[in-house]
């Protein structure tokens, strides 16, 4: 055996060697339980498990949000430098109805700013996208961002957060699982979960899945009715009411008498 | 025990609905007022969107007073050739009151015309009524017949140059009911101007028609009771049908879980109001009013916790 050979063998040992040694690449998987909320009439919000496999030792942030739009709503300032009220309106684009995002650590750690904006990835990437009309200056629209973050994590339809994702580990794999309390103010629609397999900074895999919030049984007839069918619901509504009132009154008819 | 709202599209507590419609059902029953000034709001503080907390109001206020208004009618306490008058002009100045938003809305300074009007408006009802039904309670108790005499002659002359005025107005019609005379006229230009005020503010003007039928048309209290409820009726029945089919914001379940409160309590209300005397019925609201008053002028004063809210309701 000449020394050729011997170096030849050697690098392909080591290679061998070195491509054992890292772990196999996974493509990350995502699974949503239940796909599906029904919204009946009792209906107070739900619970949603969700799940998935990753390569070994990376970061998981798992995101849930609809489909971006333009929101508007009121502002308050002061007027006459004394009296707080509304003093116009601003729209918020794009934004989603629901933004919550679970991470293994903080994002800000583990994701660099550049893809921190590419997967719209935390409250830092949402302020820098998020564009508000009118405004004058950076200033008042960063202010005003925050409003509205304010506003919608009041609500339970924002939030960010790390640490809520349990992680098992294997040899050849990591288990991801994240329980959300699902918001009964978060509006009946499709929504969409992804998960990203982070490491050494930047997204190496996403996986994607959905549910659906949908209105079920009375609840959807009446909604049903209020968009497609005005007037009859305005008429029986008010038939109803007015049955009501009529009711009440001869339930309490026996115990009349007398006056002012 | 929790209930979702179709149209809100939020949860809510049913015992929490139930005894707020309780709550202003009495108002009701009492005071002859439909209570959004105080519902409203109130609902919009529970996390009901406001345009769907004044809409589904509405429809909850036209349950409550026909109640009210069949109790009133059975206690025979309904004038109404009076109540609809005051429905004609009431019309009539919603309507122009609508316009008159549009035009403020345009010009970019409607919000701070409506506060300031209904603080004003709440501010001196409600400071009037208490005064006035303060000093009636006074002289109830006093004893000194000379005093009594005294004051009702300064009452005479104070009233004589508005009912000099009013007395040359055409169209003069007797309400028997009520035991006054006035001019179609003025009953009408009455409901109009309630009308506007009720538009501008974006409630169904209860609070603002008891005090000019108790102190301008000089209706006796329980008349006023009953005549003020089938006028509200009517008001709220248009509202509350436009509301749905413009705008889609009646939320017939949260009008409903009111309506379990307000009905019960409206007649609850007539009950307790039949065994108060009326100076004491008319300082109660007062002092109601006075509060809602001083609530919003802290809100006006105070910097909000959030300075972004959705839009609509009043």
């Amino acid at each position: 055996m000449n020394i050729k050979n011997t170096v030849l063998i050697t690098a392909v040992v080591l290679f061998a060697l070195f491509a054992l040694s890292v772990p196999e690449a996974f493509c990350i998987t995502t699974q949503v339980v239940p796909d599906r909320i029904n919204v009946d009439s009792l209906y107070h919000g739900g619970k949603i498990d969700i799940s998935g496999v990753t390569t070994p030792g990376s970061d998981v942030i798992i995101k849930i949000s609809s489909a971006p739009k333009a929101a508007h709503l009121r502002k308050k300032g002061k007027t006459g430098g004394l009296l707080w009220m509304n003093v116009g309106e601003l729209e918020f684009n794009p934004v989603s109805d629901v933004y919550l995002v679970y991470s293994t650590n903080e994002i800000r750690d583990i994701l660099s700013q550049q893809q921190q904006d590419t997967y719209a990835l935390g409250y830092d990437a949402f302020r820098r996208s998020v564009t508000v009309s009118p405004v004058d200056n950076d200033a008042d629209r960063e202010k005003w961002t925050s409003e509205f973050i304010k506003m919608k994590e009041m609500n339970k339809t924002y939030a960010v957060s790390s640490g809520d994702i349990k992680i098992e580990h294997s040899t050849d794999k990591d288990s991801f699982l994240v329980h959300v309390d699902w918001p009964y103010q978060a509006p009946p629609e499709t929504y969409t979960v992804t998960a990203y397999s982070v490491r050494d900074g930047s997204v190496e895999e996403s996986s994607e899945g959905t549910f659906t919030v949908e209105k079920v049984g009375a609840l959807r007839f009446l909604s049903d009715m209020a968009f497609n069918g005005a007037s009859t619901y305005g008429i029986v509504s008010i038939i109803i009411a007015v049955a009501a009132g009529f009711i009440v009154s001869i339930i309490f008819r026996g115990g009349k008498g007398g006056a002012h | 025990m929790y209930f979702y709202l179709p149209i809100a599209l939020t949860s809510i507590s049913l015992p929490l609905i139930v005894g707020l419609g309780l709550l202003v059902g009495l108002l009701s029953g009492l005071f002859g007022v439909g209570g959004g000034f105080l519902l409203t709001p109130l609902l919009i503080m529970f996390g009901i969107p406001p345009t769907v907390a004044a809409a589904s109001d509405s429809l909850q206020i036209v349950g409550a007073s026909t109640s009210g208004t069949f109790a009133h009618w059975k206690l025979g306490n309904v004038d109404f050739k009076m109540g609809v008058c005051l429905l004609i002009g009431g019309f009539a100045g919603g309507l122009g009151g609508v316009q008159l938003i549009k035009m403020l809305r345009m010009m970019g300074n409607a919000d701070f015309i409506i506060k300031i009007t209904y603080v004003l408006m709440l501010g001196i009802v409600g400071g009037y009524m208490f005064f006035e039904s303060l000093n009636a309670l006074k002289k109830s108790k006093a004893s000194a017949a000379v005093k009594q005499a005294d004051s009702s002659g300064q009452k005479s002359r104070r009233e004589s140059g508005f009912v000099a005025f009013i007395r040359k107005l055409p169209m003069q019609t007797r309400f028997e009911k009520s035991g006054v005379t006035h001019s179609a006229i003025l009953v009408v230009a009455m409901g109009a101007l309630v009308g506007i005020l009720a538009a501008i503010m974006g409630v169904g003007g209860g609070f603002l028609m008891v005090p000019v039928m108790i102190y301008l048309l000089r209706m006796p209290m329980h008349v006023v009771v009953g005549t003020s409820l089938f006028q509200i009726l009517f008001t709220c029945i248009e509202v509350s049908f436009l509301q749905a089919y413009t705008n889609h914001t009646v939320d017939f379940i949260l009008a409903v879980m009111l309506l379990v409160g307000s009905t019960f309590g409206t007649q609850i209300g007539s009950i307790i109001g039949r065994k108060l005397h009326g100076d004491q019925l008319k300082i109660l609201l007062a002092v109601i009013v006075l509060a809602v008053t001083a609530k919003i002028m802290l809100d006006l004063l105070i910097e909000p916790s959030l300075l972004l809210s959705l839009k609509g309701g009043h």
